[in-house]
């Protein structure tokens, strides 16, 4: 048997991965082969010497400072703050508290924007095709014409419906104060004129609806809105205004405009 | 307690539970420890060998591969600081241990730490191949596998290495008066 295939023997020998054919071989090796009896009885002193040798506790202090080393690194680095940050920095809250300041915040926003969108003429209560387009005052406004005017006054209700007219537009004012929900409705030809542009005053509970031939204003405390409608080829528009407070009519007057004076 | 296994105590600390690495440490570091004793035989280098490499082992952590066993890994790491420090080094430090000796007499403990100091003394005669070898295979009981994974050379390799390092302990010892027969 050749040195290298003895070493092996000896080493799975001491492995003790030897199979019993294995074992067999080496061991006639050993008893017949001085060299190789001497091989073997010191690999395994020496094997037996190693497994001597016990573990070493770690001193106390190796986890400690790993840990703390780990922390160290694990921490963010501090940019430089801001100005603003460091004036905020006396406002931090905890996380909790930030969540529920943060839902706080946005009730109120909800409601400050439903408060002001509220306000907001509501799309429905106009028709496109009485309403058309942003009135652009151009120099014919500047140019008005008194008309005729209808003055409001009973209980609860005062104010009044003011006409004008310029080159283009005949225009109508409504202005009424009133301790309960009032409307001034508006009719007219609308064969004759249309209504090119309408305005409220964006307090709250007031709404203009558009119809063919209807404007009708409507209001919880009261009205502020104008009107312009097209002025016709013949400069004259007819309208009928009724001013209703309480659910019983008020005032009802015809109303022509773009005759030149007051009617 | 369920006791986690490497791979998810790996997964959770790269989630960032703070906790998850520390049970690693807590799982390894005699061994790691020892390994870098055995091979520096300073218990200051090992210190800070040990550290080294947790905290290496600890920024790597995303390019270990769970196919492995990670304490192969973690070897393998101490293995290279250990001979990093050898390098720095030169010669070993004077031996200095606390061997855990649990129910020995005190003529048993005196003989034992005799032999102890003398094979550790011979192992650091040897080249650090060697005495990486012998320390990983007998002195942790690694299988050829595990060693020839933190050494990263094939078994076969690890085997001869393994019986010439053996050969050239026992021939150490001899020198040193510790044959076979005494």
């Amino acid at each position: 048997m050749d040195e290298k295939s003895v070493a092996d023997l000896i080493q799975r020998d001491l492995d003790g991965t030897l199979s019993p054919e294995e074992k067999l071989r080496l061991e006639r090796e050993i008893a017949t082969n001085p060299q190789i009896r001497r091989m073997h009885t010191e690999l395994r002193a020496v094997k037996d010497a190693l497994s001597q040798i016990a573990d070493v506790n770690p001193p106390p202090t190796l986890k400690p400072s790993i840990l703390r080393e780990i922390q160290r690194r694990r921490a963010p680095v501090r940019t430089p703050q801001s100005i603003l940050a460091r004036l905020l920095e006396p406002f931090r809250l905890k996380p909790a508290i930030r969540y529920a300041v943060a839902v706080a915040g946005g009730i109120m926003v909800g409601i400050i924007g439903f408060a002001v969108l509220s306000t907001l003429p509501s799309s429905s209560s106009l028709d496109n095709n009485d309403i058309i387009g942003t009135l652009s005052l151009g120099g014919s406004l500047k140019e008005v014409t008194p008309g005729p005017q209808l003055d409001i006054a009973g209980e609860g209700i005062q104010g009044a419906v003011r006409t004008e007219s310029t080159k283009d537009f005949r225009v109508i004012h409504c202005e009424l104060t009133a301790d309960h929900p009032s409307e001034v409705t508006i009719t007219f030809d609308p064969s004759k004129s249309s209504v090119v542009a309408a305005k409220n005053d964006l307090t709250r509970g007031t709404s203009i609806l558009a119809r063919d031939g209807e404007v009708r204003l409507a209001g919880d405390r009261g009205i502020r809105s104008t009107v312009l409608f097209s002025a016709p080829a013949g400069g004259v528009v007819s309208l009928h205004v009724s001013v209703t407070w309480g659910g019983a009519a008020v005032v009802e007057r015809d109303l022509v405009l773009g005759t030149g004076s007051p009617g | 307690m369920i006791e986690l296994e490497d791979a998810t105590l790996v997964r959770r600390s790269l989630e960032g539970d703070p906790h998850a690495f520390e049970v690693l440490v807590d799982r390894y570091q005699k061994v790691v420890f020892n390994i870098a004793f055995r091979l520096t035989r300073d218990r200051g280098e090992a210190e800070d060998v040990a550290q080294t490499t947790f905290l290496k082992a600890f920024e790597a952590l995303r390019s270990y591969n769970s196919r492995h066993k990670f304490f192969s890994w973690l070897y393998a790491i101490a293995v290279h600081e250990a001979l990093n420090a050898s390098g720095r080094k030169g010669r070993f430090a004077r031996l200095e241990e606390d061997v855990e000796s649990a129910g020995d007499t005190p003529e048993e403990v005196v003989t034992r730490k005799q032999i102890e100091e003398r094979i550790v003394e011979g192992l650091a005669e040897l080249k650090f191949e060697h005495r990486v070898v012998i320390v990983l295979k007998h002195l942790q009981n690694l299988s050829y596998e595990e060693v020839s994974q933190i050494l990263g050379i094939p078994e076969k390799k690890v085997k001869s290495r393994l019986f010439t390092a053996r050969t050239m302990l026992k021939d150490v010892l001899a020198r040193k008066g510790m044959g076979p027969n005494g």
